[in-house]
């Protein structure tokens, strides 16, 4: 996996948990990330210059505003596992219970009953 | 190169399972020799045969903290031949189980070793059978100090909690990626790739990941390769004369800030308090962790200790 810049990243990657984390994981990532990217923070001496640093204490800021409230976390999730899904409306159902478009959608006919229908029309 | 092509510094997969702790950090005076001495004496107590190799060639220390202060053999009777073999080299400690390498006294005719001795000396240290072997590196972030520090699994760095501590260890580091990456290219004969490594090793760029993003855009494949043998490196961290709690959370945003920008997984083993102790021992000539041996500073030592051994049977084979 390439390394990625603090503007590609989302904000399960900028805090450093993965998407299963709990709120109290979340806190304490959120504490380390804040502390690492204060301003004057030692850990940062010499790697990150202040414009750096600013953007991704900024980021850290809004991930956790994001992922430390339960419904505005349940968007957001929405919204990251289709990205890594691309289109497939049905592959994010497990983690939330909004209604699928779908749910009205037509209803497909099985390949058996297609083949019944040819030689027996009158059957539903 | 070796006969089929093999650059002598890289790992070899039989590598992983060699108990060789080596203790570096860039900076001087950070608790290195400390550190290295007491983890040893603890690990002996434990039961373990320990090695503990003094490979500071600019100044070596270990002797003074076991408490020993003339032998008739050390290093630079290897390093010059008197010695044919290091294990000749070795002396027995005033605890059991416990042997040391001493570092040389002929400093000036040692301390820079040409790159022929020092393949000989790690072949030497990696032919070790003992249950550990802890090597002491001394300061700096020379070519043997490196080299020295990806022999081990894993390398410790030993840093105090201060801006000037921490960014040597961030150029040590940095020299060690280069390092590795530079040995990849050359391994895999990619002329543009060393062109653009030698390019970065000048360069005062930050960020390693910039440099990988850019080998990405030319070649995904050996960037790929390249970035694979950074994953394999994996040094651990310890924090020592941590004076508050502040401290402590430090150890943790080191660990985020090198996997960000220097694309290294540090393992973050653990704070030594300060103790005022410890300079009072030295200047006695005692053994701090057998006088101290229920203080704070003796307690993070063996919770380092305990983790050190869990990350060496986490990657041990069968």
């Amino acid at each position: 996996m390439a390394p990625q810049k603090t503007e590609d990243l989302n904000y399960y990657e900028i805090l450093n948990v993965g998407l299963s984390a709990s709120q109290q994981q979340i806190d304490k990532a959120y504490r380390i990330g804040k502390s690492s990217y204060s301003h004057g923070s030692m850990a940062l001496y010499g790697l990150a210059d202040e414009k750096e640093r600013q953007a991704t204490i900024e980021k850290i800021e809004e991930a956790y505003k994001t992922l430390g409230n339960i419904r505005k976390r349940k968007k957001y999730d929405i919204i990251i596992l289709k990205k890594k899904t691309g289109d497939c409306e049905t592959a994010y159902f497990r983690n939330s219970t909004e209604k699928l478009i779908i749910e009205d959608g037509e209803i497909k006919q099985s390949l058996w009953q297609q083949i019944k229908n040819i030689f027996h029309p009158q059957e539903k | 190169m070796d006969i089929n092509g093999n650059s002598p510094l890289l790992s070899e997969p039989e590598d992983i399972n060699r108990p060789i702790w080596a203790i570096g950090g860039g900076k001087g005076g950070t608790g290195k020799s400390f550190f290295s001495a007491n983890l040893a004496i603890h690990l002996s107590q434990l039961g373990d045969k320990v090695l503990l190799i003094d490979a500071d060639l600019g100044g070596p220390n270990l002797h003074t903290f076991l408490g020993i202060k003339e032998t008739n053999v050390d290093l630079g009777h290897f390093i010059t031949n008197k010695v044919k073999d290091l294990k000749d080299t070795q002396i027995p400690t005033p605890y059991e189980r416990l042997n040391l390498i001493k570092g040389t006294e002929n400093v000036l005719f040692t301390s820079n070793l040409n790159y022929f001795k020092k393949l000989k000396l790690i072949r030497h240290i990696k032919a070790f059978n003992t249950k550990r072997v802890i090597v002491d590196i001394g300061t700096g972030s020379s070519y043997n100090c490196i080299d020295l520090f990806l022999l081990s699994n894993p390398g410790i760095l030993v840093i105090n909690p201060e801006p000037t501590s921490i960014e040597n260890a961030y150029y040590f580091l940095k020299s060690c990626i280069i390092r590795l990456l530079k040995l990849q290219v050359e391994q895999y004969k990619i002329q543009d790739l060393m062109k653009q490594v030698a390019d970065q090793i000048q360069d005062t760029s930050k960020s390693i990941y910039s440099f990988l993003n850019e080998v990405i855009s030319h070649d995904k494949f050996y960037a790929d390769l390249l970035y694979r043998a950074l994953t394999k490196f994996t040094p651990a961290l310890v924090i020592n004369k941590v004076r508050d709690e502040k401290d402590h959370l430090l150890g943790q945003s080191i660990v985020n800030v090198v996997q960000k920008y220097l694309v290294t997984n540090l393992n973050f083993l653990g704070v030594i308090p300060f103790d005022e102790k410890v300079h009072s021992s030295l200047k006695n000539f005692e053994p701090y962790f057998n006088n101290y041996n229920h203080s704070n500073v003796s307690a993070s030592i063996k919770s380092i200790a305990k983790k050190l051994k869990n990350i060496q049977n986490g990657t041990s084979k069968d």
